[in-house]
């Protein structure tokens, strides 16, 4: 029975400090893709630790609704990891559609391909750019 | 056990307004967005801990609505910024 207290302690612990690194990152990064880098598998990662916490000590302090806070808990969590990296990718594709640089870039190779292909909407960047 | 998810539930209401600083003081609107996923990621895993630490599932219900509907909201302001800049 303690050890299973220990385990609730040790997974909150972890998804503390995952988080922490995460804010952390997101203050101090210089960069939209730095950023996203940084806040959005970080916030993904400690909320996999704290749900998984939640549900450890559910299912040490049984109750009666312990069932449905856990199975709830692992939907949010469902939610959580399906949704995160998509936002992330839209966010990422549309600051990079919308003329945002990475910091500190020499090379541009998105949009040299994209002119070269034809596509209408980093064409029209670039010239916006120029 | 239920005093650590308290402070836990603490520590990420700090978080979260240390990334509404962010927001805050940010130079461009996709910076502004990264930080705006950040916080509604952060708000999710808040309210799971706050229902666990209250025993209520009332909280973890409204948690998996808002996960839903901040992704909706995430995608169209990316899509908004998108369409918008290529006028």
């Amino acid at each position: 029975m303690a050890k299973l207290e220990i385990l609730v302690y040790v997974f909150l612990s972890i998804g503390i400090f995952v988080n922490a690194l995460g804010v952390l990152g997101l203050i101090r990064f210089p960069d939209v893709y730095t950023r996203l880098h940084a806040a959005t598998k970080t916030t993904t990662f400690g909320c996999i630790f704290i749900v998984g916490g939640v549900v450890v000590m559910n299912i040490f302090q049984y109750e009666e609704t312990s069932l449905v806070i856990i199975l709830h808990s692992l939907a949010a969590l469902f939610v959580v990891i399906f949704t995160n990296p998509i936002s992330a990718h839209a966010i990422g594709r549309a600051a990079m559609l919308s003329g945002v640089k990475p910091y500190g870039a020499k090379v541009d190779q998105f949009s040299e391909r994209f002119k070269k292909t034809g596509k209408v909407s980093a064409q029209v960047n670039q010239e916006k750019l120029e | 056990m239920t005093q650590y998810l308290f402070i836990t539930s603490l520590l990420l209401c700090v978080f979260v307004l240390l990334a509404l600083l962010r927001m805050a003081f940010s130079k461009n609107i996709p910076e502004r967005i990264v930080a705006l996923d950040t916080i509604n990621t952060l708000i999710v895993t808040l309210l799971v801990a706050i229902g666990a630490a209250f025993r209520k599932a009332l909280y973890i219900d409204i948690a998996i609505v808002y996960g839903l509907l901040s992704f909706v909201g995430t995608i169209y302001i990316a899509r908004y910024l998108r369409e918008e800049r290529n006028k």
